[in-house]
């Protein structure tokens, strides 16, 4: 598999956390996220597929949304993180922190090699 | 929004989402749509000069119509249009079919030629039409011979099967040769129907 192939795969893996840990800190809009997350190209390469991940992620009940009206243009659509959201987001952390310490250390084996 | 250039170019751009996102329920395609609606006029309006070469980088960045469909399919489990379908051809028995099985009822290795370059029948049904008159044509001469052999006899100048067992060979081997082909004609007939459905040699991609 080419590096950015692999890249690919562990964006999409991750993504949905990412987003979910932002909504941990409060509601966001849309485009909030995109900005937030689109400030390091590792997570989010093309913007628009945030969407199908919220709508998603709305259906399973990890996160609420709300309409509010804006006030440069058409309403937004907010999303807040739900008890299901949060209990998902904690156990990623949980497997999320094992994972990198366990492939961290075999990568600094192979460096000291 | 009031430019109308920009207008156009957003509608095409949300058109060409909601058409590549045609398979999908019609509630999640609306709601993909809006949202992204509702991104590109918070973009331009974060943007400090909303003109057409901004909302072109707005679009840009948010994807290809077509990379967005195959990421919105694949985060709502969707498959995929583009996999390849097999497509199944039912091709209608003709003439060569008709006549190899009626050939076959009457003069047996004729029609089986017949049969045999018809590709209305798969190889293994061709195979045991074949063998059912060879099987029957075949048997009063090994079992013949297999008897003449176990009774020490030379197998090629003792009598002939049918002379040494007639009550057998008339009532049995006779009537099995003489039907023989007409029952390959009939399994011939029976395949026919069921094997006329043949998957095309290669998958289309719709």
């Amino acid at each position: 598999m080419d590096t950015a192939a692999l890249m690919t795969q562990m964006r999409k893996g991750a993504l949905e956390y990412c987003v979910l840990a932002l909504l941990e800190q409060r509601e966001h809009y849309g485009f909030e996220l995109v900005q937030t997350l689109s400030q390091s190209d590792a997570l989010l390469t093309t913007e628009g597929t945030i969407y199908p991940l919220l709508s998603r992620l709305h259906r399973e009940g990890m996160v609420e949304t709300e309409w509010r009206e804006s006030p440069s243009g058409p309403p937004r659509k907010y999303y807040r993180l739900t008890p299901d959201g949060q209990t998902a987001l904690a156990a990623f952390r949980v497997q999320w922190a094992a994972f990198r310490d366990a492939v961290n250390a075999i990568l600094a084996t192979g460096e000291a090699a | 929004m009031d430019d109308p250039v920009q207008e156009q170019l957003i509608e095409a751009y949300l058109q060409d989402v909601e058409a590549s996102l045609r398979d999908l329920p019609a509630m999640q395609r609306r709601e993909i749509v809006e949202d992204l609606r509702a991104h590109i006029a918070d973009a331009m309006a974060a943007t400090g000069q909303p003109n057409e070469a901004a909302l072109r980088t707005i679009l840009d960045r948010l994807g290809e119509p077509a990379e967005l469909a195959r990421a919105a399919r694949e985060r709502l489990g969707v498959p995929a249009p583009a996999a390849p379908v097999e497509v199944v051809v039912v091709s209608r028995p003709g003439a060569l079919e008709i006549a190899a099985i009626v050939v076959t009822a009457l003069f047996f290795p004729v029609g089986l030629i017949l049969a045999a370059i018809s590709e209305q029948w798969r190889t293994r049904d061709k195979l045991i039409a074949a063998l059912i008159p060879a099987v029957a044509f075949g048997l009063p001469t090994v079992v013949g011979f297999a008897v003449r052999f176990g009774a020490g006899m030379d197998p090629l100048t003792a009598l002939p099967f049918a002379d040494r067992f007639p009550r057998l060979f008339v009532s049995v081997m006779l009537p099995l040769m003489f039907s023989s082909p007409l029952l390959a004609a009939a399994y011939l007939a029976v395949r026919l129907r069921s094997g006329g459905r043949r998957p095309a040699p290669r998958a289309i991609t719709v």
